[in-house]
């Protein structure tokens, strides 16, 4: 195998892996924060 | 013509997974990665209108999401936060073959900017111009970095090295 080959096969690993962490945190306060700094910003998911 | 930003909640949905994907490729850490990645998206945020309208908002979060996970700042406070995390993390690290580990682990022994380069141009499939602007330095610059670093890890890993046109 190729290094090219492999670090691509591992791109797509690593990506698929970050998806794995779980769900985008929900993004809150968007709207409000455009005001004002330092509002808004992810939500971590609750722990299982 | 003024370029208008894209809404920022769907440049931030979009772009997530793969900005952690990209901290974690640079700091070898998830929570590190995802800390810095929140803290980019915060930056990014409070200056979206700015941010927002430049031609890859994406390479800027990319940015401070790299310097943030790799900076001993970043490293101390993920460290401190680790107890409290033990107790609350959502999820544990995902488990990724040991030859991927080895591949990133591979990729992390390179130079600091070396290692965004060949990160940038695995993960993303950056062209070199893209990744010259994001280092701020020449595509002669990238191009010798992406050869002699590929070579690197090709020998690191035993793998064959072809020369292909980054």
């Amino acid at each position: 195998m190729s290094v090219d080959t492999r670090g691509r096969r591992a791109a797509q690993d690593l990506i698929r892996a970050a998806e794995q962490r779980g769900p985008v945190p929900v993004w809150t306060g968007c709207t409000a924060a455009a005001a004002t700094v330092g509002s808004g910003g992810p939500v971590w998911p609750s722990p299982p | 013509m003024v370029r208008l930003p894209e809404r920022f909640e769907a440049f931030y949905e979009r772009e997530y997974h793969r900005v952690v994907g990209f901290a974690y490729a640079v700091a070898g850490s998830w929570e590190a990665a995802e800390d810095a990645t929140q803290e980019a998206f915060l930056r990014a945020h409070r200056q979206w209108e700015r941010v927002g309208r430049y031609d890859q908002p994406g390479a800027w979060v990319r940015r401070v999401a790299a310097n943030l996970a790799v900076s001993a700042f970043r490293r101390r406070l993920a460290e401190g936060r680790a107890l409290v995390r033990l107790a609350a993390r959502r999820q544990p690290d995902p488990p990724l073959r040991p030859e991927v580990l080895d591949f990133w682990r591979a990729v992390r022994s390179l130079p600091s900017r070396q290692r965004q380069a060949v990160a940038l141009f695995y993960l993303e499939d950056w062209p070199v111009a893209e990744i010259a602007r994001f280092l701020g330095c020449t595509e002669t610059t990238v191009r010798g970095h992406l050869h002699r670093d590929r070579a690197t890890l090709a020998r690191r890993l035993g793998e064959a090295w072809k020369e292909e046109e980054p």
